[in-house]
C-alpha cells in the first residue's frame, strides 16, 4: 500500500525536476551567441567584480611591499640605465619638440581645422580570462563612470582592445590579439590601408595589403581611424615578417604587437561615443 | 547535499582563478580548480542539484571568459548528462577514476567548445593548440586528488545536518560533571 501511495508523489518530483531543467535550458539555449548581457548577469558581474577588485588590491599591496623593501639588490645597476634611457630620451624629446613647433605652424600655414580629442579615463586590471580559447579582461569602471560598449581601450604604448561588456562598476574588454577582433589600420610610412587580426598568440595578421605595396620589416602600424572605433594614429604594433606567395592579391604580413598583453596593469579608455561597433 | 556551499565555493574559485592565479608567472595561471568542481559536482550531486550547481556555475563563468553567452552552460550540463550516463555502467565515483575522469571531461569539453565557436564565428581561425592543452591537462592530473579530497571535505563539513551538529554540540557530554 505504502509503495503504491509514494508512486503519484516520485513521478510529481521528477515532473517538477524534468520541468524546470527544460525551462532552465530553454532560457540558456536562447542566450547561445547573444552579443549583450542581460540584467542577472550584469548583476553578477558587478558583485563577482568586487571580490576580483578587492583580491587585485591586496595581491597589489602585496606586490608594492616587494617591489619597495626585497627587490632593491637591483636598483644601483637599474638606476644606471635608466639614466642613460633618461639621457636619450631628454635628447629625443627635443627633437620631438622641433618637430611639434615645426607642425603647428605647418598647421597653422595649412589653416587644418584642430580635432578636438575625446577625453579618457583610467581603468585597473581586476580579472583575466582564465580559458583557452578566448582573450578578454575585467576592468574596475563601468557604466556609472560614462563607459559604453564598443569603447577603444588603450595603453601609452597603443592598441589594447575594445569594450565588449559593460555593467555598473565593471567592463569586459576583449584584448586585440583574440582571433574575433579586428582594428582598421595603415602602415606609417606610407599609408598603405589593410586590416589587423588577432591571431590569439603574441602576435597580428595584417590583412588587405596588395602584393605591390612596399612593406617591409620593421615597419610601424598604426590604427587608421576608419570604421569610428578607434582615433587615427594609434601605435599598433611593428611588422615581423612579409611573405609573398605566388598565388593571391595580398601579402601575409605578421605584426608584432606594441603593447605586451602579458604585462597589462593599468589602461585607458578613450571615452569615444558613438562606436561603430554595435 | 546543499547547492549553496558549492555556489559560493564555485564563486570563489572564479576570483581566484580570474584575478589571483594570473598574476603568478607561467603554469601558474593555467590552473583550473573550477573545472574541477564542476567534474566533483557531476559526479557526486545528484542529478537535479547538480544541474542547477552546474548551470550557475557555467552562467558565471560565461560572465568573465568567452564572448558568447550561454556557452558554458551548455556545455557543462552535456558534461553533466555524460558522466552521469556513464556513471551506471561505470563505478566513476571510486578514487582510481578521478583523474582519468577530469582529464576526459576536459578534454571533451575543450572539444566542444572549439566545435561551438566554430559554428559561431566559421571565419576566425580556432586556437586549438595541443603543447598549450597537453600542459593544462598535466596541470589538472596534478591537482584532481588534493582537490577532490578537499571538496569532499567541504561537502562533508557543509552540510546543514553537520553545521547544525557543530552549532548545538554540547562542549562537554556530561552536564552535570564538574571539574573541580
Amino acid at each position: 500500500m505504502k509503495k503504491r501511495r509514494n508512486r503519484p508523489s516520485a513521478f510529481k518530483t521528477y515532473f517538477l525536476y524534468g520541468l524546470v531543467i527544460t525551462v532552465l535550458l530553454m532560457i540558456i539555449v536562447s542566450t547561445v551567441g547573444r552579443s549583450h548581457f542581460n540584467v542577472p548577469q550584469k548583476f553578477g558581474m558587478d558583485v563577482v567584480g568586487k571580490g576580483q577588485y578587492v583580491v587585485t588590491r591586496i595581491v597589489g599591496g602585496i606586490g608594492n611591499v616587494w617591489n619597495s623593501y626585497i627587490a632593491l639588490i637591483h636598483v644601483r645597476r637599474e638606476n644606471k640605465v635608466l639614466r642613460d634611457e633618461l639621457d636619450r630620451a631628454i635628447y629625443t624629446n627635443q627633437e620631438y619638440r622641433e618637430a611639434m613647433a615645426e607642425n603647428i605652424r605647418l598647421h597653422k600655414l595649412l589653416q587644418i581645422k584642430e580635432t578636438h580629442k575625446p577625453p579618457t579615463l583610467t581603468a585597473q586590471i581586476i580579472g583575466r580570462d582564465p580559458s583557452l580559447w578566448f582573450r578578454t579582461l575585467t576592468i574596475d569602471r563601468g557604466t556609472s563612470d560614462g563607459i559604453e560598449k564598443g569603447m577603444p581601450v588603450i595603453t601609452v604604448e597603443g592598441v589594447v582592445g575594445q569594450i565588449l561588456e559593460t555593467s555598473r562598476s565593471t567592463s569586459k574588454v576583449l584584448l586585440a590579439h583574440d582571433p574575433n577582433s579586428a582594428v582598421n589600420a595603415l602602415v606609417q610610412k606610407n599609408r598603405v590601408q589593410g586590416i589587423v587580426k588577432g591571431e590569439g598568440s603574441q602576435s597580428y595578421n595584417m590583412l588587405y595589403i596588395l602584393k605591390n605595396a612596399d612593406v617591409e620589416e620593421g615597419d610601424l602600424i598604426v590604427t587608421s581611424g576608419l570604421g569610428g572605433s578607434f582615433p587615427k594614429g594609434i601605435p599598433v604594433g611593428t611588422v615581423s615578417s612579409v611573405t609573398k606567395t605566388k598565388r593571391g592579391m595580398f601579402q601575409n604580413i605578421t605584426v608584432t604587437p606594441s603593447v605586451n598583453f602579458s604585462q597589462l596593469e593599468y589602461l585607458i579608455v578613450i571615452l569615444q561615443q558613438d562606436s561603430l561597433t554595435d | 547535499m546543499p547547492c549553496a556551499p558549492f555556489i559560493i565555493l564555485g564563486t570563489l574559485l572564479l576570483v581566484l582563478q580570474t584575478s589571483f592565479l594570473p598574476i603568478f608567472p607561467g603554469w601558474f595561471a593555467k590552473l583550473d580548480p573550477l573545472f574541477v568542481l564542476v567534474v566533483f559536482v557531476s559526479v557526486r550531486v545528484d542529478p537535479f542539484r547538480g544541474a542547477l550547481i552546474i548551470i550557475y556555475l557555467g552562467l558565471l563563468t560565461d560572465i568573465f571568459s568567452g564572448i558568447y553567452s550561454g556557452l558554458h552552460p551548455v556545455v557543462y550540463l552535456t558534461l553533466l548528462f555524460m558522466i552521469k550516463l556513464l556513471s551506471r555502467p561505470l563505478v566513476l565515483n571510486e578514487p582510481p577514476h578521478q583523474i582519468p575522469l577530469v582529464l576526459t571531461s576536459y578534454f571533451f569539453v575543450l572539444s566542444l567548445i572549439n566545435l561551438t565557436t566554430t559554428f559561431l564565428s566559421p571565419d576566425v581561425a580556432s586556437l586549438w593548440n595541443w603543447k598549450e592543452i597537453i600542459v593544462r591537462l598535466l596541470l589538472l592530473a596534478l591537482i584532481t586528488m588534493p582537490l577532490f579530497s578537499f571538496y569532499d571535505f567541504t561537502m562533508n563539513r557543509l552540510s546543514p545536518r553537520k553545521a547544525l551538529e557543530i552549532l548545538i554540540k554540547p562542549r562537554n557530554k556530561n552536564r552535570f560533571r564538574s571539574d573541580y
